[in-house]
Parts: structure tokens; sequence; C-alpha cells
């Protein structure tokens, strides 16, 4: 009796969250277990079979790591190059500019957080012919940021990226109490300090966060990418793969998921490493 | 004055800079000599090992690079005007297309034309220019389980009637494959079509929507309805029932041969069965090299488009690879042994090209789009429906 | 206790000199790198004759030298290295896309007058039928290009550009094609690949007569005679067939064209006033395109809203739980795949006839998820949960971070449920640092041209529709089906499509903020 109480109470506070969770875990991942299926499969379709796992073979991974003509290896860098100056570079933009918005009070400040998000309304899948036009007349003059460069590539994310990170930065900057920044400023240190050292790993959760956000942005996109690499060698994984799969001779299914997958990793090897600093010892006094 | 000096060291730091940045890059290199071809991945992989055992015979470099199949040529048509296209660019026909774009150059093959089939040759002119130098004439047809359906089908009902048997016996689960999901696929279905005497134009007139197209769209409803069609049936799911032996028919092109050859099934290319009595005829596809308008090498392309393109073992090389019809007339004598191609050569000569007018672009989209409402009963009448998408084209082709 | 005061004050205490030499140094060395790129930038904008460039480059360096190296402006210090890229490559493609939506900039029109003027008469150059085939060497003398050229009847002529062919003598092979003239060097292949541009240009007139046609050669072997069936007036800039008197004169929209109004192709890139507005507009007049826009709002709302919720949800229910780093590493899962994949994964599993849901899951139901227009609205929106939701997990995971634990312990002392610790507390926090993400989700979900387009293409169709709009077509989805129409590529369209989209969805965020503005203040 006492036994079947404890498990309704347990049931009532923490198993039915546990429930939540595998459901959604199970939710989460069942189509992805489509993706993991064809890259151990012999068959090269993605969907046309609904027996997962009938077929086990490491081909597609060896396919996909040894045609010259896909240097899988080389977008696989590509995109961890691009991607991670893209984010690590954004971050500091962004963190820089959230602080201002935050701490400083200046004249157009309000609408110039407005504008911020305004530009990031702008349908940039229509716009990819202008960034292709700017990137080349760039390049003409310094080649190192026109078409078919990483730097170009990085540069235009940089771009795209300031406003949302801002705003996600700023509204968790917000939640710093100033006294902090006032005892710093009593104390001599200078606003620069006082944001490096003081500020920037108060906030660390985020920083992980918008790092990771801006990452898998980047990593992920096809459209600016595309229009930009048009070099083998200097494509993302995300562009080079695509070209695989994108034709109505559709039998690379295989060594698509098997890159796909490989993509995947680095993303999923950041989380589970950069979850403590997300979550940090803070979770003691959350909700229980 | 502290200020000032700041201001001093910086600007100070920053000529310096400046100036060893233009050193850098100052000697502009202006040395290019190779040759630059986009294609997409299925075509690198045959053209590249081919194309740079001539490269080494001539004496000049050559790289491939791998495009994505639906983009490239728009990738091209805005590369080129921007210099950042390639030399030679390997693609299905796409004549009026890249001439009206100004991006392709005219090609001079002399009495090397004569080696050519002359109707993919024609494909490759506008206004009795050629631009395109074709390799590979492709159509559709049908390949048959033979072990389901021992002998071909006379007619597409008799296939469905075979089709329907083996499935009511649970050898098969569908009685015929044609990957129209989940879009729409015009391509494929043409042969069909064209059974019932139906064309696309005539000259420049649409005649898509006349009585022939009518008793198609008639007969497709009756083929959804009956599930002799399934609009579900997506490329991806037809050919893998077809290569495990779940379907006695599948409607596709050459470029599937080697992958339904490793699956073992035994099978037999057949004519489309007709539908509407008449020759079921599908499209003729040409797929061809054209040299950039802007090609930085222009003699090197040109080389390769009259002199590559003109031998014989490039041509069979290219067969190897995607045991399509070679559009070189001695290549194709000396592959016509392979059965599988004199089948696909012999269907092949019943095709209809595809036409080649600019309106063509205004009725692929309703084309696709109506039949497969039809297919999947969701247009109450079927005949006015393909009426419809008659006035549709006609008023796309109008605005222009 | 997370914040710790006594830590920044003896960081502080440390760093007493205000402005020390180390700070100052670094300052120097890093505004000293970007002017050096600066001016690096400028001086190749002026070698490439982009004098206008160089212009707001100059302007864009004295700005930032100012705003660093005067005193205050502090705000100003902070914002600039985000705004300079904000700036290039987001202001300005926008307002290049605006210039773009004024031309006819697409298909057909794709290059400079020049270039169509180049192609065109490149194009009008056809051989003489039926001439003969010369074999032909390429020789050299004074930087300039010859072709000595053996006919088939065994003459040997040499002629240059615009020097007509006149006979020679020279030595030849035993096969008699002649291969060298004293006074003039031969170019072997390797040779002619260093000058094959200007051999490509290479017209060799046949005599006096420019009517009787050139002689080129594509791959300095052999050439043909060609003459030009269309002749280029500078003077009027008119083309002129000379066989038939034809002139093809230029319509102001790119294009030469004669009295019949047959056009000459390519045609090229010009400005065309509000064309494309008008047709956009033209477009949008029909009353289905409300539909259309009630759907994107419909889909753009209830995607947020799901996804924002879900992924709060989640955020607060596997909380401190056990396995719970286990639990968000597969949550965010979904996201780490692009959309373009998993969307395809998702149209195979939801396949009405073969797909996992309806076969397996459902014991072979016919559900047509994405079929019936309806049901594939809901089923748009639900995957695109699933594609989101990791977002919004990620997100609220760090804004839950930010809800001072003391504020919370505070209000369970005063006696709060859990309940109202979470709804008066938690909630209105992870609100208000989230809230401005809604709004850019709002937009973000407002333009999802992947999700759509990669799982239903828009459909299913809608045959009825005189604007093709499928049930799932939402606006960007089908201006594209209006743009870019297979092969036909209209990027003026396309772009005044844009700039339309733009400006309704920025009026409609400003509205979204005001709300939000209200929000933000309860903090």
């Amino acid at each position: 009796m006492t036994t079947m109480s404890s498990f309704f109470s347990w049931v009532a506070q923490r198993g039915w969250r546990h429930l939540v969770a595998i459901v959604m875990c199970v939710f989460a991942i069942f189509p992805l277990l489509y993706v993991v299926s064809a890259s151990f499969a012999s068959s090269g379709t993605l969907t046309a079979s609904n027996q997962l796992f009938a077929s086990f073979t490491f081909d597609n991974y060896v396919d996909l790591l040894s045609d010259p003509d896909r240097p899988y290896l080389t977008w696989w860098f590509n995109t961890l190059i691009i991607a991670a100056s893209a984010a690590t570079i954004a971050l500091l933009f962004g963190s820089l500019a959230a602080y201002a918005f935050s701490r400083l009070r200046f004249r157009g400040r309000r609408i110039g957080l407005g504008a911020l998000v305004l530009t990031q309304l702008f349908p940039q899948f229509l716009g990819v012919v202008a960034i292709f036009l700017l990137v080349r007349t760039l390049g003409d003059a310094v080649p190192a940021l026109g078409l078919n460069t990483h730097t170009g590539l990085i540069a235009v994310y940089l771009g795209g990226a300031l406003g949302i990170n801002t705003y996600l930065m700023y509204g968790y900057f917000n939640t710093v109490p100033r006294e902090i920044d006032e005892a710093a400023k009593i104390d001599g240190a200078s606003h620069v300090r006082t944001f490096f050292t003081i500020i920037l790993p108060l906030v660390a959760p985020i920083l992980v966060i918008v790092w990771m956000i801006t990452y898998i942005a980047v990593a992920g996109d096809y459209v600016i990418a595309s229009a930009i690499l048009s070099d083998p060698n200097m494509q993302t994984a995300t562009v080079g793969l695509f070209t695989l799969i994108n034709t109505f001779r559709s039998d690379n299914w295989g060594a698509f998921s098997a890159g796909a997958i490989l993509s995947a990793l680095p993303v999923v090897l950041m989380f589970l490493y950069g979850q403590k600093y997300i979550i940090g010892g803070l979770s003691a006094g959350s909700v229980k | 004055m502290f200020a000032s000096l700041r201001k001093k060291v910086g600007v100070a730091v920053a000529v310096a800079g400046a100036l060893a940045l233009s050193a850098c890059a100052a000697p502009a290199p202006e040395v290019s000599g190779k040759l630059t071809v986009w294609t997409e991945d299925y075509y690198v992989a045959i053209f590249e090992p081919l194309a740079q055992e001539w490269a080494a015979e001539v004496g000049i470099e050559i790289e491939f690079v791998t495009k994505d199949f639906f983009e490239m040529t728009n990738q091209f048509i805005a590369a080129v005007p921007a210099g950042e296209g390639p030399d030679l660019f390997i693609g299905g026909m796409a004549t009026t297309l890249l001439v009206g774009n100004g991006v392709v150059a005219p090609v001079e093959l002399g009495d090397k034309a004569n080696l050519f089939s002359a109707n993919a040759l024609a494909a490759g002119q506008l206004d009795g220019v050629q631009y395109g130098i074709p390799f590979s004439i492709e159509n559709v047809a049908v390949y048959r389980n033979t072990d389901l359906a021992p002998e071909p089908a006379a007619t597409f009902d008799d296939a469905i009637a075979t089709g329907n048997e083996l499935v009511a016996a649970g050898s098969a689960d569908s009685p015929f494959a044609v990957g129209v999901g989940p879009d729409g696929n015009s391509y494929l279905l043409m042969g069909l079509q064209s059974s019932f005497g139906s064309t696309l134009f005539d000259g420049e007139e649409l005649t898509i929507d006349d009585q022939a197209g009518q008793d198609f769209a008639a007969a497709l409803a009756d083929w959804g309805a009956s599930g002799a069609i399934n609009p579900d049936m997506t490329l991806d799911i037809a050919l893998t029932q077809f290569k495990e032996g779940r379907t006695p028919y599948l409607i596709t092109g050459p470029w599937d041969l080697n992958g339904i050859k490793e699956s073992g099934v035994p099978y037999a290319i057949d004519p489309i069965p007709s539908a509407g009595g008449e020759v079921a005829a599908p499209f003729a596809g040409n797929y061809a090299v054209y040299q950039s308008s802007e090609a930085t090498n222009p003699l090197a392309a040109s080389l390769f488009l009259t002199d590559f393109m003109t031998r014989t073992a490039t041509a069979v090389g290219i067969f190897e690879g995607n045991k399509t019809l070679p559009a070189l007339i001695p290549a194709q004598e000396e592959v016509s042994t392979d059965p599988d191609v004199k089948a696909f050569a012999e269907i092949g000569a019943t095709a209809v090209s595809i036409p080649g007018l600019a309106a063509m672009d205004q009725v692929w989209g309703p084309w696709g789009e109506t039949e497969m409402a039809i297919l999947r009963g969701q247009a109450a009448d079927p005949v006015q429906a393909w009426i419809d998408m008659g006035v549709r084209i006609r008023e796309a082709i109008a605005a222009g | 206790m997370r914040l710790s005061t006594t830590k920044p004050a003896s960081v502080g205490s440390a760093l007493r000199p205000k402005a020390s030499i180390f700070g100052l140094t670094v300052k120097i060395i890093l505004i000293g790198l970007v002017d050096a790129f600066g001016l690096f930038m400028v001086s190749q904008f002026f070698l490439v004759d982009q004098i206008g460039l160089a212009a707001v480059a100059i302007l864009g360096l004295v700005v930032i030298n100012v705003i660093y190296w005067r005193r205050g402006g502090l705000a100003a210090k902070y914002l600039t290295p985000g705004l300079v890229f904000l700036l290039v490559f987001q202001v300005f493609v926008i307002i290049y896309t605006v210039i773009i939506s004024f031309t006819n900039s697409g298909t057909g029109h794709n290059v400079s007058k020049d270039s169509a003027i180049e192609s065109i008469i490149n194009n009008s150059i056809v051989r003489v039928e039926d001439s003969p085939t010369y074999d032909v060497r390429v020789l050299e003398q004074g930087g300039n290009l010859f072709l000595l050229a053996t006919s088939p009847d065994g003459d040997f002529f040499l002629g240059g550009q615009d020097e007509p062919l006149k006979p020679v003598v020279p030595s030849k092979t035993a096969s008699g094609i002649a291969t060298e003239v004293t006074g003039y060097n031969t170019l072997k292949l390797a040779q002619i690949f260093a000058v094959q541009e200007e051999l490509a240009e290479l017209t060799v007139p046949l005599d006096d007569n420019p009517a009787d046609g050139y002689l080129r050669s594509a791959d300095g072997s052999t050439a043909f005679v060609f003459s030009a069936n269309l002749v280029y007036d500078a003077s009027n800039d008119t083309f002129v067939d000379p066989s038939t008197g034809n002139t093809f004169v230029d319509n102001g929209a790119g294009n030469f064209v004669d009295s019949n109004g047959e056009e000459l192709q390519p045609g090229w890139n010009t400005a065309i006033g509000f064309a494309n507005y008008a047709k956009a507009l033209g477009a949008s007049a029909q009353v289905e395109l409300l539909g259309v826009f009630v759907w994107t709002l419909t889909y753009a709302v209830s995607s947020v809203a799901l996804t924002f919720g879900l992924g709060l949800f989640l955020a607060i229910t596997i909380n401190g739980l056990r396995g719970t780093r286990l639990y968000r590493s597969l949550l965010i899962l979904p996201y780490a795949f692009p959309v373009f994949l998993s969307g395809l994964i998702w149209s195979g599993l939801l396949n009405e006839t073969f797909g996992f849901v309806n076969q397996v899951l459902l014991g072979g139901a016919s559900v047509p998820w994405l079929q019936d227009p309806i049901l594939a609205k809901i089923s748009v929106i639900l995957v695109s949960v699933w594609f989101g939701f990791p977002y919004f997990f990620l997100v609220c995971l760090g804004a839950l971070q930010s809800v001072p634990p003391e504020l919370a312990e505070a209000a369970r002392v005063d006696g709060a449920k859990p309940s109202q610790v979470f709804s008066k507390i938690t909630l209105p926090l992870v609100l208000v640092a989230t809230s401005p993400l809604l709004v850019a989700g709002f937009a973000f979900s407002f333009n999802d041209f992947n999700t759509i387009f990669v799982l239903t293409g828009g459909g299913p169709i809608n045959i009825d529709s005189s604007i093709s709009a499928g049930a799932t077509d939402i606006l960007i989805t089908l201006v594209y089906k209006q743009a870019f129409v297979n092969t036909t590529v209209d990027y003026g369209l396309a772009s005044a499509f844009a700039v339309i989209i733009f400006l309704v969805i920025t009026i409609m965020s400003i509205f979204l903020f005001r709300r939000t503005r209200s929000l933000e203040e309860v903090y």
C-alpha cells in the first residue's frame, strides 16, 4: 500500500515528466532512424522501404569518404571552419551590441533595437541575387571577400546574424543586475574590462546557446552557400551533399544519409559537451 | 595631445598594413589555361576519366565541377555574364534558353557534323547555328520482370490486367510502377499520352488540349481510380518495388539499367504498351555539351567539342557509364550488340523530341499539376480540367 | 549563490589605472588593422574603377576612426563592429534588391547591353553554306596573329586581322599542307593555347569585299568561311540584316526588335520602371491571394506558438530529471539535420499509400496526410513544429537559467504554490527574454520556404486556382512559382515581390512589437 502510494506520488511528481520526455524523444528521433537506416542500407533509397535496418553495410560510408569527385572530408572541415568562425565572430559582435543596448542609454536606442529586428524580416531567399552581385563586386576589388571564398561567405553570415543574436542576448543581459557593473565601475575597472571579465562569464549559458544556434544555422544553410561557393573543394557539406540527391537519378541516398549523419555529429557532440555550461550549477534553485 | 599621438600611431600602422596587403595582392596572376567543366555528379563520374586522358594527350589541364542537377542551368546562366562561369557546360539540351541568355557560343563542326544523328544534332541548333554538341539520346521504356510477366503486354490494359492478377495472387504489390508522385511527372507519362495520338504542339500551335489529349485525361482518371497508376508512387518507391520483384512493370530510362541489373531481377525492355491504340512514343531527350560565350579558354573548349566529343572512343566510353544510346553514329554501331541498348534504340526510333520552344516552359507546370489532380480524383470532371489546363497554358504563353 | 558581489570588486581594484597601456596597445593594433584593411580596400576599389565604392569605403573608415578615437560615444564603440557587417550585407542587400526590382533582370535579360550586342554579333556569324574547309596554321609576326591556309584545291594563302588573304609560297608537308612562311613564326599547339583568346577574335577577310566573308579558325587547325547575317550599326544603335534590309531597333525594354515584333536574342538587363510592381500587384489583386495571405498568417502564428510552447514546456518539464542530459541531447537532434533532408523523410513517412505512418503506425490506414487540403495544412504545421521546437527548447533552457533562483525561492517562502511560482515569476521572466524572438520567429515562419517546399511543394494542387496556389502554399512559395517558372527566372519580379512582402511583414511586426514592448515593461 505504501509502495503503491509512493509510486503514485512519484508518477504525479516526476513519472509523468519522464513519460513526456520519452514520448518526445521518440517523436524527435523516429524520422531520423530512416536516415540512420538508409546510411547502412545497400539499396540506396530513403523512404521506399518501411523495414528499417533490413540490411547493414558500411559501403555508403566507404563510398562517401573515398570518392574523389565528392571531397566529403573537405566539405566536412569547410563546414566546421565556416560555421565555427561565423558563430564565434557573430557571438562577439552580438554580445558587444547587446551590452550596449542593455547597459548604455543613448539616442535612438529603442529605434535601433527595432530596426535591428526589422532588417531580419527581409526574405533573404529572394535577396540572394543581390547577395551574389554584392559579393562579386567586393571580390573584384578584394579577392579574399569574393565569390568562392570562405571569408566572403562568413562575412555575409555575420551581416545576417547580428539582429537575432543581439536580441537574444539583450534579453539575457537585462537579467544581470546592474549593481554588478556599478560595483566594478566604482572599483575603477574600465568598461571593456567589466564587459569581458565580469559580464560575459555571467551570461555564459546564453553565449553557448547563441554560438550553437548560429553554428547550426550556418552549417545548415543551402541558399546563400550554394550561390557563393561553386568550387566543390570550397563547398560546405550541406551544399555538396545536396548536389548528390537533387536529381531524378536518385540512387545516392545511402551516401547522402551517411554524409548527413557525419555532418550532424559535431553539433550533437558540441551540445553534449556544452550542456554543462548552459545549465552550469544553476539548476539548483529552479523548478522542482 | 595624447589623443593626437594615438591617431598618428594608428594611421601609421594602417598605412603600413595597407601597403603590405597591396604588395601581396599586386601581381594578380593571370595564368588560367585550365579548362573548367560544369555538370551534375552523375556525368562528372562518367566524363572525367575520359576527358583527363584526352587533356593529357592534347597538353592542357581540365577540371570538373560538380553542380546540382536542378540548379546548374540557372547557375550557369547567372555565372557566365558575371565572368564566374566555366568554359564548358554539360547537361540536358536547352539550346533556346541558353542562346536566349547569351551564355553559349556557336560551334562549327564542319564535316564532322555528318558523324552525328541528325535529330540529336538538330536539338543543339537554333536558326541553323550549332551550339550544343549532343552525346546521348535518351528515352524511357518499360522494364518487365520476366518471372512475373513472361510475355510483353500488347496493350496497357493487358499489362494492368496481368498486374492485377499478380497483386490478387499476392505475388506483387503494385500492378504497374511509374514514379509520378508526389508532384506529377508528365515526362514519364508522355508515352501513354501519345498513344492516344496526343501531341503538345503543332509548329507553334498548342495541341495538348485537343480531342486526343482529352481522351488521355479521361483514361488517366480511370487509371487513378482503379489503382493502375498510383499517384503516391515516387521515383524512389517505383524503382525499389521493381528491384525487389514486387511489381511486374516499371517505366523508367536507361539511367536505372545498371541498378536494375545489380538487383538480379530478371528483366526485359519493352516498348511502352499502347493505351489509346496508337504507338506509345516516349520523349526523346538529348544530352549535350555547350561552350560558354565567355570561355577563358576558347581554343581548348572548342577542341573539346570538335575533337574529343567527335571521337568514337569518347562516345563509347560515355556509353559504358550511362548505358544510353550515343548520338555519334560510329559509336551507335559499335554498341548496338548490347541487347538492352538495342531495345532502347528501337523504342527511341518512335520517340518524339521535346518541343524546342520557349513556350514549353509554360507547359510543364500546369501539365504535371493537372495530371496529378486527375489521378488523385481531385478534378470533378477530368476532361474539363484538361481543357482548363489548355486555357491556362495559352494565357501563360500569351503573357509571356 | 550565483552572483558574487565581492568578486567584481577584487578584480576591479587590480585594474585601477583607467586606460592601461595594454588596453591602449590592443586598441591601436586592432584599429590599425581595420584601417590597413580599409585603405587596402579603397586602393583596390580605385584600381578596378569602382570610384563610388571607394568613396563609401573612405567614408566608412573616417566614421570608424572618429567613433573609436573620440572620447565618449561609448555605445557606438560597442555597436560598430556588428553594424558594419549588418550595413554591408543586410541593409545594402535590401537596397540592391530594391534596385533589381526596377529592372527586367532575369532569363533572357541576363547580361549588359554591350555583351548582348557582342553575343548577337557572334551568333549572327554563320558558316557560308557549302563553303570549303581550309587547313590552317596559326602564325605570328610582331605580336599579331595570321592564318596560313591551304585550300581544298591545294592553293596557299596568308592573311591576318583586317588583312585579306593573299597567295603565298610556303614550306609544306608531304601531304601538301602549308606549314611555314619566311618571316613568320608558326605557333605550336602549346603556344596557340597561350593566345587562344586572340585567336577566337581573329577574322581574316577572304578578299577586299567584306560581303564575301571571313576565315575563322576555332581550333587552330581548320578554318571555315563565315559571313554575318546581321550587321550592327553603332551610330544608330540598330542591327540590320544585309540580305533583307530588315532593321532591329532598341525597344527600350532590353531587346532589339524589328517592325514585326521579332526579338533578337539575347536581350539585356535594363531599368523598366514600375513594371514589375504592376505585375506583382496585378497578381495580388486576385481575391484568392487573400486566402493565401490568411493561411500564411495562420501557418506563421500557429507554427511559432506551438514550437515555442512545446520548447518551453519541455525545457521546464525535463529540467532536473534523472537522465536529463540524455533527454536534452536527443531532443535537439531534429535541429542538427538540414530541413530539406528531414522534410523529404517526412514527406515519405506521410505518403498515403506507402508511408510508415499509415502502413506501420496505423496498420494500413489510408489517411491522406498531405493530400487532403485541410489535413495537409495541419500536417505541415506539425512537421514545422518538429523542425523548430529544439530551437525554442534551447532558447528557453537559456532563458530559464536567467530567472534568479532567489526570486522563486522568495515566492515559495511567501507561500506561493509551485504553479503560482511558475505562472507569476518564471513564465513572465522567460517571456521577457524571449518575446522579441517570437516576433523574429513569426517573421521566419512567414517566409519559411524550405518546410513548405520540401514537404508538399505547396500542394495539394488546386487546379481551379488562377494563380496556381496549392492548399499549403504560403506567400513566398507562391512568389517562387510566379517568378521562377521552370527554367525561366524573373529576378526583377522576384525582387519586387520581396520588397512588397518585406513591407507587409514590417508593418505587421511593428504592430507586434508594440504589444511585446508592453510585455517588456513588466520587468
